[in-house]
């Protein structure tokens, strides 16, 4: 979910129009009015205090989605950057959202930090940055464990600029539909986007869950072997390589308490010879 | 050998062997100085190889499999950003296969066109676990003497199988992960998180065990440290040859002073004073190079080795 619109003087600012427009004079439509009157019903019903509180469960104090949908299911809308930029915020088709899996979904439940009006400004952020800031994990949290775990975690994590963000495979959340109801070929398609020539085939090589021996039993039953070879054969090596130091301490001790008469007695090899 | 029975706790197991009859005794100095050439030329490169691709695989790998680490995000962006970071990866990776290929032409030509059988003392018999076991009762004080090892000792023949092994597991993945849509072509999906678990995994193990066997038994170790030199040069003083590989010196010795030419040399007119041409030092010549010992013909494929000589693998505890 990217939010399109850190806004921090007048959101209600219609593109093209607005743009000679000094950013107080953007109340002249009627839908704006509307806004301001619900937005005043709404603050009786508690949205000051939601506003006020931290961002997390808000159950009951949350606004409803449409008063969100007051402004953000109208395209074309545009809003003023901190920069001064004018840029079209995020319109929602209220339709698709209600028919997406996320359609009984609160629009503060993803965007806690939006809740406040005027929105606060968002902290610029590198790519990475956002899409570990994502609001997805708050209920995905497995799903996003498996996927930093993944390699397209690595490139979340070393900041590569190809890191492909949870919405560059599963699509718009406001429209997304459950895991079931894609066909695999969807599916390839979207990996083929970053992955040329992927087929259905390539649809396994990803998972956001562990391996177990259910799901990827060849990663997981490769994985346990060699984290028992590592052990025994480290174990095995610090072992060796203790006891090899050992028995010299041992051999030096005794030759240099028996040596008085012998003189100095040269080094001993080592047991299996210098070559490992 | 006088040289090798000074009293010396450790070694009175391993001066016997060397007491094999010989004809005419060097004189205690030449002996000190003697060397013998354990590696040649061909093996010494590709050691350089192998050493110099590991470094660099690792230094490029480690930060990827541990990313959450500060220090591997500093270092990747230091080197460039992981794009960068991933084709040193793959570039050192190619030195690596590159360098397993050429060992596997250079065995093919030794043993199948030069006829010789050297190589195969690499391949471990019942005489190493026994040699394993014997090590470890030794270290524990219960067995008085160490094994007596042949041309490669147990933990060297560990180390060659496990490059082998490091290489197939490793190298094998490393491919599935660079070219995982292509690799989907004639493998199951799962095999792609299966060869990132393998390749990680493995890795881990091969840079743990050189971090603590090699740097030991190579660096480390008080009677080697600073460093073992004979991987580079190829030349092992004949007094460490006779402690740290008994049985082969023994076999060395009782050819004599004199060899035949050596494959891929030059013949030399007077064995004994010939010194190589690097050497500053007053060295006899270098009188073994692995499979090439003394004047009795290498034994050849499909032929007993010659009744003097101790069977090639194992067996001779």
């Amino acid at each position: 979910m990217r939010r399109s619109s850190p806004c921090r003087c007048d959101p209600f600012a219609r593109r093209g129009q607005a743009r000679n427009r000094n950013a107080g004079q953007g109340f002249r439509w009627h839908w704006v009015t509307s806004a301001l009157v619900a937005l005043a019903v709404a603050s009786v019903a508690g949205l000051s205090r939601a506003a006020a509180a931290p961002p997390g469960p808000v159950a009951e104090d949350r606004p409803p989605n449409g008063l969100c949908l007051l402004c953000h299911s109208q395209p074309g809308l545009t809003a003023r950057t901190g920069e001064g930029q004018e840029r079209p915020i995020t319109a929602v088709d209220p339709a698709a959202f209600d028919a997406s899996a996320h359609g009984r979904e609160g629009c503060v439940d993803c965007h806690a930090d939006q809740a406040a009006l005027p929105h606060p400004a968002l902290a610029s952020q590198t790519r990475a940055g956002a899409i570990r800031a994502t609001a997805c994990k708050e209920c995905h949290a497995e799903a996003n464990e498996g996927y930093l775990d993944s390699v397209h975690g690595t490139l979340v994590k070393l900041s590569d600029a190809r890191a492909p963000a949870c919405v560059d495979c599963h699509g718009d959340a406001h429209t997304i539909q459950p895991l079931r109801d894609w066909k695999e070929q969807e599916r390839a398609g979207i990996c083929a986007g970053c992955h040329p020539g992927a087929g259905t085939r390539f649809l396994e090589a990803l998972s956001h869950e562990a391996p177990s021996p259910d799901l990827l039993p060849s990663a997981y039953f490769a994985e346990r072997f060699l984290v028992i070879l590592t052990a025994l054969v480290l174990a095995f090596a610090v072992i060796h390589v203790e006891l090899d130091l050992l028995r010299w301490l041992v051999a030096r001790w005794t030759a240099r308490s028996g040596e008085m008469s012998h003189g100095h007695s040269p080094e001993p090899p080592s047991a299996a010879g210098g070559g490992s | 050998m006088d040289i090798l029975r000074n009293p010396r706790p450790l070694r009175a197991a391993v001066a016997s062997p060397v007491a094999a009859p010989r004809t005419v005794p060097l004189p205690r100095e030449q002996v000190a100085e003697t060397h013998v050439v354990r590696f040649d030329q061909h093996q010494r490169v590709q050691h350089v190889l192998m050493m110099s691709s590991f470094i660099v695989l690792a230094l490029t790998g480690l930060p990827q499999k541990f990313g959450d680490l500060a220090l591997s995000q500093w270092w990747v962006s230091t080197l460039g950003g992981l794009e960068t970071v991933r084709w040193i990866h793959r570039s050192a990776g190619f030195v690596m296969l590159s360098d397993c290929l050429y060992h596997l032409c250079y065995l093919g030509y030794r043993m199948g066109v030069q006829r010789q059988l050297g190589p195969l003392r690499m391949v471990p018999g019942p005489k190493d676990l026994r040699d394993v076991l014997q090590t470890m009762l030794h270290f524990l004080g219960v067995a008085p003497e160490k094994p007596k090892f042949d041309r490669f000792s147990y933990l060297e023949k560990f180390d060659y199988w496990a490059v082998f092994w490091g290489i197939a597991m490793i190298g094998g993945s490393g491919l599935v992960l660079m070219f995982p849509v292509r690799a989907t072509g004639f493998l199951p999906g799962q095999a792609i998180p299966a060869a990132l678990a393998i390749h990680s995994d493995e890795a881990v193990l091969a840079v743990g065990w050189i971090l603590v066997m090699h740097m030991f038994n190579a660096h480390l170790a008080p009677w080697i440290f600073p460093f073992n030199s004979s991987i580079f040069t190829g030349r092992v003083s004949a007094r460490r040859y006779a402690a740290e590989h008994p049985l082969e010196w023994a076999r060395i010795e009782s050819t004599g002073p004199a060899p035949g030419p050596l494959p891929g040399q030059t013949p030399a007119a007077e064995p004994l004073a010939a010194a190589t041409a690097q050497d500053a030092a007053p060295v006899l010549r270098p009188r073994s190079v692995d499979g090439q010992l003394g004047e009795r013909p290498a034994p050849r494929l499909g032929e007993p080795a010659p009744t003097l000589e101790p069977p090639l693998v194992g067996g001779d505890g």
